[in-house]
């Protein structure tokens, strides 16, 4: 039953995305089909996860969340970045908003399961204030990790004998960011979990913005 | 003695936490060598582990079993490594025969380090798993130490980069044999709780001793 929820909910998303992609120009294109494999990637996630728990016949929640569906969501997320910046060797404002895109794709479907999944529980348990601490928690955290690695993978992408060690690193801390969010939002700390994401978006948005909006100084020199 | 483990940790994460702000602030902000960058990274990784253990501490999860903490240890290394491959080690070494002998000595004292490492695990009965797993994440930090080793021992070519450096590659050496009895020995044991205090004091001077020597090396 839950996994038809999951599969309900993308194919609602994913057919008015692609039918947007087949009309938008180029870069618009780019990001609205990272979005959609950020929905595709989530949905891949619940599977590989639910397979990999059932396998190890864990049942504790707050093991799993902390360290088994960090790893795995990190590691699917990072893919198509993976694929993406090596085959086409985009420009770094389209790596890291398509790297955004793919963590807010992410976020939008597992946040409408988990509300679906609540709603069905108890019906009271959705309300405002829910829907924004899941959207600017979680749907920021996806957005956040997928961007960091997005960040390593731009840098390392010149000086290859670091993509290994460089891209393996960033995934650990990506997926450790994830677990210490996962935790803190299950712990009585919730409220910090839920301002974590903010906070980095925050840190990350200079680096990302950087070279977007060029000064009136350089401008003049063109 | 949960509550040594959450101190430890507590105060591990808070140090890690002001130097990687100080770290950012200083040399993300200006730009600073990639080598200085890495190691902010190493900084940085240590307060997600400190944090993340805490956490994981307080939910009552068991910390000697596979977590992400344990990852981000190893991924330290990993940015320790970036920054020796990516810089620091084309500084040092020519890669030219003189330096063989160097180059042989760093690799066989990590190597003796792992026979051991494999002996103590071997002697405390873990698992067969968890043995693997702690002998894979051991290999990383080994693999920094053979950099750490090579640019302490190994002779100035040029500038004068290893003799500027030396007390930083000390450190990282202490760094990483400090993870192995991390690695090595129970959570909680006295070993660990030691091993816990040296990554502290690691984390507060591993930075300023880079600076110290990248400082001395362009003046």
């Amino acid at each position: 039953m839950d996994v038809t929820i999951e599969y309900i909910c993308f194919i609602c998303i994913i057919v008015p995305l692609i039918m947007m992609t087949i009309t938008l120009p180029g870069k618009g294109r780019l990001i609205i089909g990272s979005m959609g494999m950020g929905l595709f990637i989530s949905l891949l996630s619940s599977e590989v996860s639910g397979a990999i728990i059932r396998e190890l016949k864990i049942s504790d929640m707050l093991y799993i969340t902390t360290n088994i569906t960090p790893l795995i969501e990190e590691i699917l997320k990072a893919l198509p970045i993976l694929i993406y910046a090596f085959l086409f060797a985009e420009r770094r404002e389209i790596l890291l908003s398509c790297a955004f895109g793919i963590g807010v794709g992410f976020a939008v479907l597992e946040n409408i399961v988990i509300l679906l999944r609540a709603v069905m529980v108890n019906p009271e348990s959705a309300n405002y204030l829910w829907a924004f601490v899941r959207g600017f928690g979680s749907g920021l955290m996806h957005a956040v990790t997928t961007m960091m690695v997005a960040i390593i993978v731009n840098f390392v992408k010149k000086q290859r004998k670091l993509i290994l060690p460089g891209v393996t690193a960033m995934l650990c801390v990506a997926a450790a960011y994830h677990a210490i969010y996962n935790a803190l939002v299950q712990s009585d700390l919730k409220y910090l979990g839920f301002v974590l994401p903010l906070i980095t978006y925050a840190m990350l948005s200079p680096l990302t913005f950087k070279g977007r909006f060029p000064s009136k100084k350089k401008k003049g020199v063109a | 003695m949960s509550k040594t483990l959450l101190t430890v940790d507590v105060i591990y994460a808070v140090i890690a936490l002001i130097m990687t702000v100080i770290g950012i602030y200083k040399h993300f902000m200006k730009k600073s060598p990639l080598f200085v960058r890495m190691v902010v990274c190493v900084v940085g990784c240590r307060f997600f582990d400190g944090t993340l253990e805490v956490l994981l501490v307080r939910g009552g999860i068991d910390v000697d079993l596979f977590t992400i903490s344990g990852l981000v240890q190893v991924a330290q290394f990993l940015f320790l490594i970036c920054a020796s491959i990516g810089a620091l080690d084309s500084l040092c070494d020519d890669g030219s025969k003189t330096f063989r002998k160097y180059r042989v000595i760093s690799t066989v004292i990590p190597a003796m380090v792992f026979i051991g490492m494999i002996i103590i695990l071997g002697m405390l009965h873990f698992p067969k798993g968890e043995m693997i797993m702690r002998l894979m994440g051991a290999a990383f930090a080994l693999f920094a130490m053979y950099f750490h080793i090579k640019h302490l021992i190994i002779p100035d070519v040029e500038g004068g980069i290893v003799r500027s450096i030396r007390l930083y590659n000390v450190i990282g050496i202490i760094n990483c044999l400090a993870f192995l009895v991390c690695y090595t020995a129970h959570t909680n044991s006295i070993p660990w709780i030691v091993a816990r205090v040296v990554y502290i004091l690691v984390t507060i001077t591993i930075l300023p001793a880079l600076m110290y020597g990248v400082k001395k090396w362009t003046e």
